[in-house]
């Protein structure tokens, strides 16, 4: 049985571990010898020359900040919304039902249902396709609102209710017992939300592949590399999109595990 | 008969707790109460008798079983451990379907099971739909169900509140007898253990400080910690010095006795609550007791106080109300004075000599 | 006081309903209109679809795929689980590690799945070395290329069920484990009488939400074998949009993988609120 755990064990670290090996050594190495056969398992030289070439371009540099300025603009949107709704479904169940009803009937939405009609929507007000990307950034906020309510759901039901009576009694509007009691107090939570809001746009792919065709984000741009050559540059550009999702594993670790389990969606 | 024999049993745990050392032994048909603090062991004891959990040494013989596995041994939890997605006949059954009992045969021993329990109603109700006290009637008709030899409990009543506690207590000694099997029942609560208990094992820190009837275990404790443990409210322990002529004193003040010429020099002396009377009798011994504060408990008023002069607090039973404030002279009979060797904890018996043989025992 | 407090959160339930209404729903109903639109009110899109021997193949496969997904999806999920509960000490590495793949982003996951999979990818390069044959295991021709986009999109997935059922498993009393084994349950029985049923509505949750995801599959096909070989109902609506430039028989096939959605998610629905029942939780 002991053999069997350590085994399986290996067996995880492994699938975890040697899939992202080999593209850190597809992107430190220059793409001549990706193209080797059979493939090298070891790197013979280690080069930045890829990371350059991604740098390079300039339609790279667009897309990092589009990515960046969707993710933000998006999380703190949707975070805001979420907020919103977590707490009137923790405090009342006629909005616990109401809440709990718009939340599953928005996640049961299919992508393409909605990007390609919201695509001539976004066109009709001038937002398709733009370099700012703000329509995505809106369409990520919406997508996002689910995620976020789900993850502050429970850190305001948890709020107990006699702070926010002993407030009321002290003559506060209940608006602002939400926002100088509440929020402080589930602050945690709350950047919990904004992280994993950010995640969700910075990874999504579906709406950005079809609402942003010229002017790019990183998800549908890695996919054009990908299919289209350019192993090197492709391989260093996946590694740099890695960044933002390994941080929060590796900060949070096991704590994760709540925070993944109430918002984890694609 | 002995049901059960355990010899020099120890199990010990990195953070603290467990047994050292223990041996006993559980006669066939007898209610065995363990008795003691949190941390004591008692629970560990039950387990490694269940066989939930390995000793790190010493021996558990069954009468009639090799090991915990073979022997017919039933377990009722403190938090009942019913299956909640069967119903109070699928929680009862269980056990003997697991054992490939015939259908018509687990329905007629459900049955009786639950009534020896008391459960009359509800078998097919889930156990979210039963109350706390009937939850306790499944979780015991469980262990029933399989006629075991030993049935263990563990702190089987603790989460039941007091006025079902009394009441399902006194079904649960009348059911032991009738039905004549062999109970261990661990409770941190000494009225149930004086309650409850053919036999007593008052546990601390992993060892058995004593084990005998309750009525020994409450008249002669043989230890300070079981003097102070057993009864409610607590037994008065105070400080005392051998003073002259094998007299003995006590918060300044001196009474004679009998005490044996080899007795310590520095002891502890007890008296329980109840046996301080305003009554003068013949040959008692006097306390001036400064009462602090009076509370009516409805047979007697509990007296606190503090011996005059002192701030050593005394507490006393009396049917009567006092009044606070004033200082009341209090009696007790000298063989009612309970004395232990302040060093080792073990008891003096006032009349005969500490033979230099006997071993002291070592305060864990 | 109660009653500002409600107007409160009838604002607070219309604010982000509002939002998500007109830049999702909207749209979506927007779509559902086009797609019975041809010149007028019609069925032609749909007929079209009906049709077309390639729709009826992305219904088909996407039926298979998802299920095939999550039954291995559950199954490692549920090893892992196990495996990973069962120990005293909690291994934080395994943890990580199993958790690893649901952080990176799938773009990341389906390029690193392309270049372990293409034909002179690291897989057969493995295999060779060990004196197999390599296979082409993203090629349209081949039967391999929908068993890839399975493997790999569980691969991504597993970590969330894996982590959905061990919540659920650390809802179990230990008490009830010994209770079991006080009744005379060996490994097995243990198993089957206690931990499963307990852990029925994990299970039934796992199913439908991953089940939903898995009927929306995209990217992973799209990405890794193009959607010639196995093509799915949303990478067919993308290429009658993109390629064919016909959005709206695009969008009938959107509403068809809606309505599969739908169905599935009601059912879902109904049976969770069965099951968690039988466990002696209410939904």
């Amino acid at each position: 049985m002991a053999a069997l755990r350590v085994a399986v064990s290996a067996l995880v670290i492994a699938a975890a571990v040697v899939p992202l090996y080999l593209l850190a050594k597809q992107a430190l190495t220059p793409e001549l010898e990706t193209f080797a056969w059979p493939p090298a398992w070891l790197p013979r030289h280690l080069t930045f020359g890829n990371f350059a070439a991604v740098f390079a371009v300039g339609e790279l540099r667009g897309a990092i900040m589009r990515s960046l300025a969707v993710g933000v603009i998006s999380a703190a949107g949707a975070t805001a919304m979420g907020a919103m709704l977590a707490y009137a479904m923790a405090r009342g169940t006629a909005a616990r039902s109401a809440g709990f009803g718009a939340v599953s009937g928005v996640r049961l939405l299919p992508m393409i249902a909605v990007a390609i009609p919201a695509g001539v929507m976004l066109a009709s007000v001038g937002l398709y396709d733009i370099p700012s990307a703000l329509g995505l950034a809106i369409i990520h906020c919406a997508i996002a609102i689910p995620t976020a309510a789900l993850t502050l759901y429970a850190a305001f039901a948890a709020v107990p209710r006699e702070i926010e009576e002993a407030a009321w009694l002290d003559g506060a509007s209940p608006a602002r017992v939400f926002l100088t009691i509440d929020l402080p107090i589930v602050r945690g939570a709350l950047a919990a939300a904004l992280v994993l809001c950010f995640i969700l746009s910075w990874d999504e792919f579906g709406f950005a592949l079809l609402l942003q065709q010229t002017n790019r984000t990183l998800p549908p741009l890695l996919y054009y590399y990908t299919v289209f050559g350019n192993v090197g540059p492709a391989s260093a550009l996946a590694l740099l999109m890695m960044i933002p999702a390994v941080c929060v594993v590796v900060a949070l670790g096991p704590t994760l595990r709540t925070a993944l389990v109430t918002g984890g969606s694609r | 008969m002995d049901a059960l024999t355990i010899k020099n049993l120890t199990r010990v745990f990195g953070s603290g707790g467990g047994v050292r050392d223990v041996s006993l032994t559980v006669s066939s048909g007898e209610f065995l109460v363990l008795l003691g603090p949190s941390g004591c062991g008692k629970s560990t004891l039950l387990r490694l008798i269940a066989g939930l959990d390995q000793p790190d040494s010493g021996t558990i013989e069954f009468a009639d079983a090799a090991d915990s596995h073979q022997a017919r041994i039933a377990m009722v939890f403190q938090n009942f451990a019913l299956y909640p997605h069967m119903s109070a006949f699928g929680n009862i059954a269980f056990p003997l379907r697991l054992g490939k009992v015939p259908s018509a045969e687990i329905d007629r021993r459900v049955r009786e099971a639950a009534a020896k329990a008391g459960l009359t109603v509800g078998l097919e109700r889930r156990p979210a739909e039963l109350s706390g006290g009937e939850q306790q009637r499944v979780a015991l008709a469980r262990a029933l169900v399989r006629e075991p030899e030993i049935v263990l409990m563990d702190e089987a009543l603790a989460s039941l509140d007091a006025r079902l506690r009394s009441a399902l207590r006194i079904e649960l000694k009348n059911l032991q007898r009738a039905t004549g099997r062999t109970f261990v029942y661990v409770t941190h609560d000494q009225v149930e253990a004086l309650a409850l208990a053919d036999r007593m094992a008052v546990m601390r820190a992993g060892r058995i400080e004593q084990i005998g009837p309750p009525e020994e275990i409450f008249n002669r404790p043989e230890t300070e910690f079981v003097a102070s443990f057993v009864g409610d409210p607590a037994m008065n322990l105070f400080d005392a010095r051998r003073a002259g002529e094998g007299g003995l004193e006590i918060a300044g003040v001196n009474y004679p006795l009998n005490l044996a010429a080899n007795a310590p020099p520095s002891l502890r002396a007890g008296i329980r609550p109840a046996d301080l009377s305003l009554d003068e009798s013949e040959g008692a011994l006097a306390f001036e007791v400064a009462v602090a504060s009076v509370e009516f408990s409805g047979a007697s008023f509990i007296v606190r106080g503090a011996l005059s002069h002192t701030r050593i607090s005394v507490c006393a039973l009396t049917s009567r109300r006092l009044d606070a404030g004033q200082t009341h002279r209090f009696f007790v009979d000298a063989d009612k004075l309970h004395l232990f060797d302040a060093s080792t904890g073990r008891r003096i018996d006032r009349t005969h000599d500490l033979s230099p043989l006997s071993l002291p025992m070592k305060r864990p | 006081m109660n009653a500002r407090a409600r107007n409160l959160r009838t604002a607070f339930v219309a604010i982000p309903a509002l939002f998500m209404l007109a830049t999702l729903v909207l749209p979506a109903l927007g779509g559902l209109a086009g797609s019975f639109d041809h010149h007028g009110p019609s069925l032609r899109n749909y007929l079209v679809l009906t049709r077309d021997p390639m729709f009826w193949r992305a219904a088909i496969d996407n039926l298979i795929l998802p299920i095939a997904s999550v039954v291995l999806e559950l199954a490692v999920g549920l090893g892992l689980a196990l495996m990973l509960t069962s120990r005293e000490r909690r291994s934080v590495i395994v943890e990580v590690a199993a958790i690893l793949p649901f952080a990176i982003p799938e773009i990341v996951i389906l390029t690193i799945a392309r270049y372990l999979l293409m034909p002179r990818g690291y897989v057969n390069g493995a295999l060779e070395a060990f004196g197999m044959h390599g296979a082409a295991w993203l090629s349209p021709r081949g039967s391999l290329a929908m068993f890839s986009v399975a493997i790999v999109d569980a691969w991504h997935v597993t970590p969330i069920v894996m982590l959905m059922l061990m919540a659920g498993l650390q809802t179990i009393p230990r008490e009830l484990y010994e209770a079991a084994r006080m009744d005379g349950a060996g490994r097995l029985a243990a198993f089957r009488y206690v931990t499963l049923p307990m852990l029925a509505p994990a299970i039934v949750g796992a199913i439908v939400l991953r089940g939903i995801d898995a009927l929306r599959i995209f990217s992973t096909v799209l990405v890794l074998t193009g959607p010639e070989a196995v093509p799915v109902l949303s990478t067919y609506s993308y290429g009658q949009w993109s390629d064919a430039q016909e959005p709206r028989v695009a969008m009938a096939a959107a509403m068809v993988l809606a309505l599969i959605v739908t169905i599935f998610a009601l059912c879902g629905a109904i049976a969770a609120r069965r099951w968690s029942s039988n466990a002696g939780i209410r939904v």
